[in-house]
């Protein structure tokens, strides 16, 4: 008994102890990040000029062909000022041409190295906007950041990640409460030998009727038991086979980890640059790899930012590199091999062929939203089926969507005559034969 | 017997000197014994027959429907017309035991109960075929009205053969109620006789503890009479319904308002040649030649003249009409002038034959008595009325409105075999059910035996009624 008492004590002194250690250790990350987060002022770089407007200078004009930390299509930046002297850099940003022609060596031999491709001039930048840029790619790599120090500190505490972990407790609780049996059992049996030796005798209880006996024989409770299984039954039988051939949620692992919550998402690409067919077409396509190529040409790996807990830096490099590997890519040399093999897209939203489905239809003249009938496709990390794409929710929705009329010539006519008809200003899918059954499956 | 007024003109429905037990002996008498070898070897050609049938539906819905014989100008030729014909045939089993209940016909309790098995096990065959003649039967369960997941997605209820699922299923539930209801009485008869356990456990269970009492009684004839107070209605509509598979459409010779009335003539017509045919084997085999008398065979026979009389005026109107109408596409039509000459002659001679001159014969009291010729004419009734429904389908289908779709229909041996399959399950079922079942309704007999059976009838006419 002591024994066991011991073992809650420090069991629940652990707990407390844990739940210190991980606090004290969440603590360290946030500040951690913010150091590493924040530039620090007093980086030896900060005397060149001001980082952040040296930071928005490089994405807007820089950033197409260099990367502070890696070669591009120019060399990578960080540690240029060690490399070159001021004054050859800023000459050379503000027309590089003429230096080579000039024949200065440094010139000529970073042209020959990055395949004879000339820098274009900047003449516009000035003196102080290069020392901006230049404090911007000297500053050191930062590190990669997890979750919670992305999310801040009060998300670490709720979030499934942060913290000691809920399995973690309850198997603690579990733990414990097994041991309370156990320490029950202990003193429920000292308390017997107790009684025994000292000559008290424990009433027996009498043996009753077992209660599936008694069950069974209050016919009542039978009848009753009968027909809520009878009703179970029916309710699981028909709710299974209801989702027979509803793949909703459907997701499958895609030959490459394309993330539309970084490219949606984060990057805020818009769903149609990509997907460009669903304006015009029945189809809207997967894009094919020079839609890809077009921006992966200079991006060859993700930022250090976008790596998460569940997906670090140096997967994405490696999906990014499954592309490159796709199309063909040299990404050290920059050309194209030749050697092209697509990529074998699994595709999730399926219909079958005898239903009819127009994108354009829907996208350019309803003008739905992609969201509406493929879910939150921003948040997605791997892309499911949201919607159930049975027959009843197409139908639903003809049934409570009203056409677009406004600014659609098509439809100036017949708006008039049939919201005459049906004395509404507004008309549904259906009231416009939407729920014909040749309208989808001819 | 005090009070009691039968006419001496009515026949005795129970001949021999028979006693309350010894109706239930000759009752229990098949159901007690063991098979003989004739049974066995009548019920092995049944079971081929019925599994060489199921090989062909099997290889009909696993290869497609193109083994059959039918085309794009006859999609309905064998599939719909035994459908048809095995319909008619159980409808006279409703009949006997609704319609002749109604009107207090009491020669009907020698044979309803296997009147009223050949309905069930007639509509069992019926009812394979509009599963089986779909391109798709896996999808049957479309034909009815449940919620789904294609929004809801329902039948459409203006198809007549959306109106023969509810007609049939609803004919084949309550002929199963009504034949079981009547079954009870029996079953605990067979129950209290029983001499080994298990014949007792099972007879036991089927006679759902059935006891006899008063009470019991008294709600026995009051359902027994609702039944059939509804049942009558049924059998007018089912075959009504069937009929409107035809009228309701376009095609010329099929578009007639006359198939209602018709069709159920022709359905009474054809079931009690079933009937006459089954009995005069059953009574013979079953040695219940003193339940099922000469004067049973006599009263179908009437039923069968009158029925078949009804049908001839219906044929002769559709004649007149084809004629009369004036309409050119009419003279196609199975029965016209055309049809009398063209390409299924011998279809439209069949029919005349079979259903018109054949039981001509039954007015002459000698031949209608004869148990003979009865089951030679009841023979020649039945395949008068297949052809009757094949001559409609196919003969007003073969030429329709365009010459250019004109076609001719030969069946395969998969349109055969499956027909054959079906009579060999129809066989299967009636000769476990006259091994295993009461054939005559005894507690109904038991009702009439002192009132007419021929030794009270004796024991009257010489004390008189009193």
């Amino acid at each position: 008994m002591l024994l066991s008492v011991a073992f809650f004590i420090s069991f629940s002194l652990s707990i407390f102890a844990q739940d210190e250690a991980s606090a004290d250790a969440s603590g360290d990350q946030q500040e951690q990040a913010e150091d590493s987060g924040e530039p620090s002022d007093d980086a030896g770089a900060s005397d060149l000029g001001d980082p952040d407007n040296g930071k928005s200078i490089f994405n807007s004009q820089c950033a197409a062909c260099h990367k502070p930390y890696s070669d591009g299509i120019g060399p990578a930046l960080n540690g240029v000022t060690v490399r070159h002297n001021m004054e050859w850099i800023h000459a050379w940003i503000k027309n590089s041409s003429a230096l080579i022609a000039e024949g200065d060596p440094d010139a000529v031999a970073i042209y020959e190295e990055y395949n004879k491709t000339a820098m274009p001039p900047f003449p516009g930048l000035s003196d102080s906007d290069i020392n901006d840029i230049l404090a911007y790619v000297e500053q050191p790599k930062p590190e990669p950041k997890t979750v919670e120090t992305a999310g801040g500190g009060e998300a670490g505490a709720s979030g499934s990640g942060g913290g000691v972990s809920v399995n973690v407790i309850l198997g603690i609780l579990v733990f414990v409460l097994v041991m309370l049996l156990a320490v029950l059992f202990l003193v429920n049996k000292t308390l017997r030998n107790f009684a025994e030796a000292s000559g008290v005798t424990v009433p027996e209880k009498t043996k009753g009727k077992p209660i599936w006996k008694a069950f069974v024989e209050n016919q009542f409770l039978l009848l009753v038991t009968s027909v809520v299984i009878l009703l179970g039954v029916g309710y699981f039988a028909y709710g299974f086979l209801m989702q027979v051939g509803v793949d909703q949620g459907y997701q499958p692992i895609q030959p490459i980890h394309y993330s539309h919550r970084i490219h949606a998402g984060d990057n805020e690409i818009d769903c149609k640059y990509c997907h460009s067919s669903a304006r015009t077409s029945k189809h809207s396509g997967i894009p094919s790899l020079n839609v890809c190529m077009n921006c992966h040409e200079t991006i060859s790996e993700v930022s250090p930012e976008t790596a998460t807990e569940e997906y670090s830096k140096e997967f994405y490099d490696g999906e990014i590199a499954k592309l490159y590997d796709a199309v063909g890519w040299e990404p050290s040399e920059r050309t194209y091999s030749g050697e092209e093999k697509p990529v074998k897209w699994v595709r999730i939203h399926n219909l079958p062929d005898f239903a009819y489905f127009n994108h354009s239809q829907h996208v350019s003249v309803a003008g739905v939203s992609c969201q509406h009938c493929h879910g939150p496709i921003q948040e997605m990390e791997v892309v499911y089926q949201d919607a159930p794409l049975t027959m009843g929710w197409c139908i639903n929705c003809h049934r409570e969507t009203n056409v677009k009329m406004q600014g659609n010539e098509y439809y100036e006519k017949i708006h008039e005559e049939l919201s005459k008809k049906y004395g509404v200003e507004e008309l549904t899918v259906a009231q416009m034969g939407g729920l014909e059954c040749a309208k989808c499956h001819y | 017997m005090s009070s009691h007024y039968e006419a001496p003109i009515r026949e005795p429905l129970v001949i021999g000197d028979k006693s309350y037990h010894d109706v239930s002996n000759d009752v229990a008498a098949p159901v007690e014994g063991r098979a003989n070898k004739s049974w066995w070897i009548v019920f092995s050609i049944a079971l081929v027959a019925f599994l060489w049938g199921l090989g062909c539906i099997i290889y009909t819905v696993s290869t497609g429907i193109g083994v059959w014989g039918l085309n794009k100008t006859i999609g309905w030729a064998w599939d719909i017309t035994n459908f048809v014909w095995w319909v008619g045939i159980g409808h006279a089993g409703t009949l006997i035991s609704a319609v002749l209940l109604l009107f207090r016909q009491k020669w009907r309790m020698a044979i309803n109960r296997s009147a009223e098995a050949m309905t069930i096990f007639a509509v069992f065959q019926a009812g394979l075929f509009p599963i089986i003649h779909m391109g798709r039967p896996w999808l049957a369960y479309w034909v009815l009205p449940i919620p789904n997941q294609f929004g809801s997605l329902w039948v459409n209820f203006n198809s007549p053969l959306l109106w023969d699922v509810f007609a049939i299923s609803t004919y084949l539930s309550v002929s199963l109620v009504f034949w079981w209801t009547g079954l009870l009485p029996d079953f605990a008869m067979i129950r209290d006789r029983a001499k080994t356990p298990f014949q007792k456990k099972i007879y036991g269970i089927l006679s759902f503890g059935w006891s006899g009492r008063v009470k019991d009684w008294q709600r026995f004839e009051e359902v027994s009479l609702v039944l059939a107070g509804l049942a009558t209605p049924l059998v007018l509509s089912v075959h009504t319904i069937v009929s409107f598979d035809f009228a309701t459409s376009v095609v010329p010779g099929w578009h007639s308002t006359i198939f209602p009335p018709y069709f159920v003539a022709g359905a009474i017509f054809s079931g009690f040649a079933m009937v006459q045919t089954l009995l005069i084997i059953m009574r013979k085999v079953v040695h219940l030649e003193n339940y099922i008398t000469v004067l049973h065979i006599e009263y179908m026979n009437k039923v069968i003249l009158l029925t078949g009389g009804i049908v001839t005026v219906a044929y002769i109107t559709e004649y007149f009409i084809a004629w009369y109408s004036g309409t050119s596409y009419e003279n196609y039509v199975y029965l016209s002038f055309g049809a009398a000459t063209g390409p299924y002659w011998w279809a439209f001679w069949a029919l005349i034959i079979c259903n018109f001159v054949v039981p001509l014969t039954l007015w002459v009291k000698s031949l209608r008595r004869n148990i003979m010729w009865t089951f030679v004419v009841a023979a020649i009734i039945n395949v008068g009325m297949w052809f009757e429904r094949f001559n409609i389908i196919v003969v007003d289908l073969s030429k329709g409105r365009t010459p250019s779709g004109w076609a001719m229909f030969s069946p395969t041996y998969v349109d055969i075999g499956v027909f054959i399959g079906t009579i060999g399950f129809f066989f299967v079922l009636f000769l476990l059910y006259a091994r295993t079942f009461p054939v005559i309704a005894q507690a109904e007999v038991k009702t009439i035996l002192k009132s007419s059976g021929e030794k009270y009838k004796k024991l009257r006419a010489k004390h008189g009624d009193d």
